[in-house]
């Protein structure tokens, strides 16, 4: 923790970041909060022991980022606790569900433990593209949401954007638990430069923040950004439903992306904002590695999202798998952005 | 004694925690001070509550409660260990009652979801405290306080119609009534009011509400000379003009809060009066034109009215969180919540600003000053390098001689944000006598010095 102290001193223990943590909404508990959290890393500075409170603690942070925006100090509870993590786990305290998910991850090269092709999306007819834009697809696309994968590739087959022969997992499921991502970092890198791809192109918001952040050497574009201003070149129709739009936490609050996936959309359809909405809308509960390890707590979050979803709307519409996955478990009516845009084309 | 087993009967285990980790974490609130507790319970009905005290009671357990721990002076903080109760969990509103201008609350409610559930009706609770969207309704009452609105509509003190109170026994009662006045015995409701846990927790309170204004507009009006913005407060109000808001910011707040939101931008310059008034559109306009006036005469040199609601509302957002953002102007240091709420008498308000001005001049430590200068109350923050030991004796050297000042200038050491621990060893020199009379007080009500020992001064 050495390297975080100056971050962690920062916190003036206000209690901003208690009023917009979901964790601390439905746990109640000063440990589930940013500032919990943070005077925890501290105690760990100073050599506490960890405790099942201190670990839980440090792992049920959902990684939403709300904390940091609000802070007045500019403190970062985020990069505290993502530091705590790999404390813990450099301490030995890898949980369980941290174990299991490395486990999964180095035998099958995803997050979910998944034997099978992870391109089964792809049709044989469907070759390299050579514009230099690649289609990075993620874990969950690839072996939940094949259908979103395939709506995602047909469209970016219009412009001439290839895939990557032997995508392996991001490694942001790793990353966000403190745990060593490096050996996926190299492996997709290679891949992405045999590619000759100066861009790459998610679907995913996790796996975009993990390529903006730990990845080097080409450009990063989530799908919505790449559709904003090329829309118009798909010859998109209108459809008559309402829908709102989740953002999620990595790209939105992470990002700064809340723009394009509204002008996708309102070329589309008619959208109704969430309330709240950008900068100040709410997690979903599911990222951080808080489904795999807490999923009674992730699921009570997204149940409180569903408080803010507007009324007499067809779909809540959002741009991140893992986003999708969560929201649809408590009966949201959920569609991917590229499943809305491909409904649009055709 | 099993007390785990003994409070497991009371409250569901999930509501307790005796865990290392989880009792660090109550073992501060937003000031420096430290203490941990045995237990944390978080009790969810006035029921609990009783079941507990009266465990406590019958043990000689010390009983810490919480809000939000965002207090500033330690109240929060369980000094001889024993439970603190967290009352955030009991955070409902239990009634909004238009006709009879109140509502009822939970203690563990956020000052500000009061304000936002309040709006749809045309309504608001007014004391206004910059820690609204943290600081818990219970926690504001025990600790008496007001906020920025208070020179026009006074402290928590003049909200409070009604208390439910769980005494150092476990008896439950209530202070008052649905009543806007009564003469009725002694007002226990008062006695209750920044009490800070010592005499019961409270459980529920009763509140008075205010119809929300039909027009606000702020004048910033910007000086050359911070007394001379200090002098121009106590003229302001002499003018029988009385702003629902005057706060004072000196040139370190305005960078903070310029660092904290630079869209507001505010000028470069030596201190700002950020002068609210509220009411009917036409008196505001009248009003503000008035206040900007008067300004200029007393020589501000760049007086503006802002009344658009979006700027209103960025501005008292920055302002509510300045004393946390003077952190963004010095890296490496933290602000350090000591010394931060003396109060004094209009008039000796430049008094007060130079007193300040000397002693971070004696100490080599920038002390930004802001407040509601209106009532007087001037907040004063310092930031230091909080690893720095050395650092740490300097602060304390300082704010002792701030409170010294403000009480040799007929002040008071805390304004709006109590005793705790942090100020109890001005208590007697600041009430003379007057302490003893609140120690009888607290002999007679808590006899096994239970609720919150160590904290107002009363050892």
């Amino acid at each position: 923790m050495k390297e975080y102290l100056r971050d962690i001193v920062k916190c003036v223990k206000c209690g901003r970041c208690r009023t917009v943590c979901p964790p601390l909404e439905v746990q109640g508990w000063e440990s589930s909060g940013p500032r919990g959290r943070v005077q925890l890393a501290l105690r760990m500075y100073f050599g506490l022991e960890p405790s099942n409170s201190l670990i839980t603690s440090i792992l049920t942070c959902t990684t939403c980022q709300q904390c940091v925006a609000e802070c007045p100090s500019v403190a970062d509870p985020h990069q505290v606790t993502r530091a705590a993590r790999r404390e813990l786990v450099a301490l030995g305290h890898a949980s369980p569900h941290q174990v299991e998910l490395q486990e999964r991850i180095g035998n099958t090269g995803n997050s979910l433990g998944d034997r099978s092709s992870r391109t089964t999306w792809l049709t044989k007819t469907q070759d390299q593209g050579h514009s230099g834009y690649v289609y990075f697809a993620g874990c969950l696309a690839s072996y939940r949401y094949q259908s979103t994968a395939a709506a995602t590739y047909k469209i970016l087959r219009k412009f001439g954007v290839g895939f990557i022969e032997d995508e392996q997992c991001c490694g942001s499921p790793l990353f966000r638990l403190g745990l060593d991502a490096s050996d996926l970092i190299a492996h997709n890198s290679r891949q992405i430069k045999a590619a000759g791809a100066h861009t790459v192109i998610v679907g995913c918001a996790g796996c975009y923040s993990m390529l903006k952040e730990q990845y080097q050497g080409f450009n990063v574009l989530h799908l919505s950004e790449f559709l904003a201003d090329r829309l118009g070149e798909l010859s998109a129709g209108r459809l008559d439903i309402q829908v709102a739009y989740h953002d999620p936490c990595h790209l939105g609050r992470a990002y700064g992306i809340y723009d394009a996936p509204r002008k996708v959309i309102e070329e589309i359809c008619t959208l109704v904002e969430m309330d709240p909405s950008r900068e100040k809308a709410s997690c979903c509960g599911g990222g951080g590695g808080v489904r795999l390890g807490y999923p009674e707590l992730s699921g009570s979050m997204a149940g409180k999202l569903k408080e803010n979803i507007p009324e007499g709307i067809d779909y809540v519409v959002t741009s991140c798998p893992l986003c999708f996955r969560n929201l649809s478990d408590t009966g949201v009516k959920m569609l991917d952005l590229a499943d809305l845009v491909l409904m649009a084309i055709e | 004694m099993n007390l785990l087993k003994k409070l497991q009967d009371i409250v569901t285990p999930y509501r307790i925690s005796n865990d290392p980790a989880e009792l660090y974490c109550y073992s501060s609130d937003a000031s420096y001070i430290t203490g941990t507790p045995d237990y944390v319970v978080m009790p969810c009905t006035t029921t609990e509550v009783s079941e507990i005290i009266k465990l406590a009671h019958m043990h000689r357990i010390p009983i810490t409660t919480r809000g939000a721990g965002t207090g500033l002076a330690g109240g929060a903080v369980p000094l001889l260990g024993g439970i603190v109760l967290d009352m955030s969990r009991m955070n409902k509103i239990l009634d909004i009652d238009i006709k009879n201008l109140q509502v009822l609350v939970e203690p563990g409610l956020i000052h500000a979801d009061l304000n936002r559930s309040l709006e749809p009706y045309g309504f608001f609770f007014p004391p206004d405290p910059g820690s609204s969207e943290m600081c818990t309704l219970g926690g504001l009452i025990a600790n008496r306080g007001s906020g920025m609105r208070s020179v026009k509509y006074g402290t928590v003190t003049d909200y409070v119609l009604d208390l439910e109170v769980v005494m150092p026994d476990g008896t439950v009662i209530q202070t008052g009534g649905k009543v806007m006045k009564s003469a009725s015995g002694y007002d226990l409701t008062a006695l209750m009011v920044g009490s800070e846990g010592t005499l019961g927790v409270i459980a529920g309170a009763r509140l008075k509400i205010h119809p929300l204004p039909e027009a606000r507009a702020a004048v910033l009006a910007h000086f050359n000379d911070l007394e001379a913005a200090g002098s121009a407060v106590s003229a302001i109000m002499g003018r029988g003009l009385v702003p629902s808001a005057c706060e004072l910011m000196d040139r370190t707040t305005i960078r903070a809060v310029n660092a904290y939101d630079p869209d507001l931008n505010i000028p470069d310059c030596e201190a700002l009066l950020l002068i609210e008034v509220d009411g009917a559109l036409c008196s505001v306009e009248s009003g503000a034109i008035k206040v900007a006036d008067c300004c200029k005469e007393l020589g501000a040199f760049n007086v503006r009215i802002a009344s658009s609601e979006s700027e209103m509302k960025e501005l008292w957002a920055a302002r509510r969180l300045a004393g946390a953002a003077v952190t963004r102007l010095s890296p490496g240091k933290t602000r350090v919540y000591i010394g931060e709420d003396v109060a004094v008498p209009l008039s000796v308000i430049p008094g007060m600003l130079r007193e300040i001005r000397t002693i971070s001049k004696k100490h080599g430590l920038t002390i930004m000053t802001y407040g509601h200068a209106g009532d007087g109350n001037l907040h004063t923050g310092m930031a230091i390098d909080t690893l720095d030991e050395k650092q740490w004796e300097v602060l304390k050297q300082a704010a002792d001689e701030i409170h010294r000042a403000a009480l040799v200038l007929g002040g008071t050491v805390s304004g709006e944000h109590g005793i705790g621990c942090a100020r109890g060893m001005y208590m007697n020199e600041e009430h003379g006598s007057a302490l003893d009379v609140m120690v009888s007080i607290k002999k007679a009500l808590d006899p096994y010095n239970i609720m919150n020992p160590q904290k107002v001064g009363l050892k």
